[in-house]
């Protein structure tokens, strides 16, 4: 079979619609052409991925009822409707794309580690393997367990105004980062405070450095611990002390015993002690340490940061609140990329 | 984020037919079940084309009224939600069409504010910490992917591998040859692909 051919069934036919022969020549193929194993292990990925629900996307409750109220109230043409769509479209098709450029490359760059195991490391032996043994795979994911509870905290570093150049991605200043970031906190997730909104009428400017080189290192270490609640103390204070900032933190349960990761962001000095110090904590089962250029999506929302920076000066007063939640979350996402380049982000994941 | 509580009703075990029937015969109350029965399907699309909550509502009601005054044109023997997919397409078409072109087809779209939150925060139902960080990751990766995709390929791409149409299907939903299907699809999915290798594409391994 020619790759072409494979393509075809795999693609346009697809594999569950093939017949046991066309199958298992399909099969047969993969295993001779290393290309197609690879991308058809990637595409199952994705393809696993566009059919869970939660791909789809529900409407809001008492979606039916507005149709029929609309139907009820609303002549039987419908260019009116249509003209407030449209209205609707020019107000908010502008700003919002920059959100989605900067949502985008935030989500992306943060799935790092995914991306590099299925698109850097993936072969057909290798997601075999992980089948087994039940982590992921293309034929589909462990279904036996359930997670019964799930849990995040997510902090967001305040800008700082009027910094200099540069400034603004440093550090927060003295104090700051302790009350922030809540460390010593003995229990887990306890919500943080979110950095406070600017008045109504008051636009803050961030000052972003867009000539330098921005590389994220994260270190993913998971191990196993005899008493999750106590490790994950022990976890954070091992934190504080090394000067580590914890960013978010994640529960979870499955069958029976207890989950945690975590992640927070340290000083590029104090990475290696604070990785060794949390090994100590239980039974390192992997490490796995990968490296990001983010330089030009940092560039590109800096650049959507600025425009709409411009826009907001000048806009009415009607259209402010928007757009400054726009500018303001441009802003914290420029931060934390700025703040992971100029630290090191560690995550780690306990499991008793 | 909570979301909100699904209303499900399968259309195979409900007897639309009846329901259309009544509803062309102008029973609101049938359509409105018919709007519930089918309303996740167009949703879903509408919110892959325009790429926001808040046009996906308004594409979507526009298409079920759309629907509702032309129903007594819909054969029976007729699948409603490919019809109703194809009513969204148009609609989107036209209304794309209609306004100022603000954005290049490669522009990415809008996303809602809350869709920022980390991957984790809803807690999908799996069986390992990992993979659901895995699973989710893969899942916004997607949703994102899509949305920065022309609008042609994104429909094209949601119709098949979403809602599971065939080609000739998504031809007749989409008004266009099957060669022009083969042809977005294959850009589709290398687009995609693109799009999500990108972010790593300086990637070293440590």
């Amino acid at each position: 079979m020619k790759c072409r051919e494979a393509e075809r069934l795999f693609y346009e036919v697809g594999e569950e619609r093939l017949d046991p022969e066309a199958l298992l020549s399909l099969r047969a193929h993969e295993e001779s052409c290393s290309r197609c194993r690879q991308e058809f292990a990637a595409w199952r990925v994705y393809r696993k991925a566009f059919e869970s629900e939660a791909m789809r996307i529900t409407p809001p409750p008492g979606f039916a009822a507005r149709v029929i109220s609309r139907l009820e109230e609303a002549a039987p043409s419908t260019g009116s409707s249509r003209r407030g769509i449209l209205e609707a479209f020019r107000r908010n098709v502008l700003v919002k794309g920059a959100i989605a450029a900067a949502a985008a490359l935030a989500l992306l760059t943060g799935s790092l580690a995914f991306a590099e195991k299925y698109w850097f490391n993936s072969s057909a032996p290798r997601i075999v393997q992980e089948e087994t043994d039940g982590r992921s795979a293309p034929g589909g994911l462990r279904e036996d367990g359930k997670i019964k509870e799930i849990k995040e905290e997510v902090q967001v570093s305040s800008p700082q105004e009027e910094a200099a150049p540069g400034e603004a991605a440093a550090e927060p200043e003295s104090g700051e980062g302790e009350t922030e970031t809540g460390n010593s906190a003995p229990t887990p997730n306890v919500p943080k405070p979110k950095p406070e909104k600017p008045a109504a009428n008051e636009d803050r400017q961030y000052r972003f450095m867009d000539n330098k080189k921005r590389v994220i290192t994260t270190t993913m270490v998971k191990a196993t611990v005899a008493d999750i609640e106590q490790a994950h103390r022990l976890a954070l204070g091992i934190a504080q002390s090394e000067g580590a900032e914890v960013t978010s933190t994640v529960t979870a349960r499955n069958n029976g015993r207890a989950n945690l990761i975590l992640r927070c962001t340290v000083p590029p000095e104090r990475a290696k002690s604070l990785i060794s110090r949390l090994e100590g904590l239980g039974t390192v089962k992997t490490r796995d340490t990968s490296v990001t250029d983010v330089t030009n999506n940092f560039s590109r929302t800096l650049e959507e940061y600025r425009s709409l920076s411009a826009k907001l000066a000048e806009a009415p007063e009607g259209e402010k609140e928007q757009l400054r939640n726009q500018v303001e979350f441009l802003a914290r996402q420029l931060q934390e990329w700025d703040e992971a380049s100029e630290k090191e982000v560690i995550v780690l994941w306990l499991e008793d | 984020m909570s979301k909100p509580e699904k209303l499900r009703l399968d259309p195979d075990r409900i007897d639309v037919r009846l329901l259309i029937r009544q509803a062309q015969a102008g029973d609101k109350k049938a359509f409105e079940e018919l709007v519930i029965i089918y309303q996740d399907k167009v949703y879903t699309l509408s919110y892959y084309l325009t790429g926001n909550h808040s046009d996906a509502q308004d594409l979507a009601q526009e298409v079920f009224l759309k629907a509702y005054s032309s129903l007594r044109s819909f054969r029976l023997e007729a699948d409603l939600g490919t019809w109703l997919h194809r009513i969204t397409v148009n609609t989107w078409s036209n209304m794309r069409r209609g306004r100022n072109q603000v954005l290049s087809l490669d522009d990415p779209l809008q996303t809602e504010d809350g869709e920022m939150e980390r991957p984790l925060a809803d807690g999908d139902p799996t069986s390992d910490p990992a993979v659901a960080l895995e699973e989710k990751e893969v899942q916004v990766m997607v949703q994102h992917a899509i949305r920065s995709l022309p609008e042609e390929y994104r429909a094209a791409l949601v119709l098949r591998e979403m809602e599971g149409y065939t080609y000739e299907e998504i031809a007749g939903i989409m008004g266009c040859s099957l060669g022009t299907v083969k042809s977005r699809l294959n850009r589709a999915r290398r687009a995609l692909k693109e799009k999500i290798l990108r972010p790593v594409d300086h990637c070293q391994r440590g």
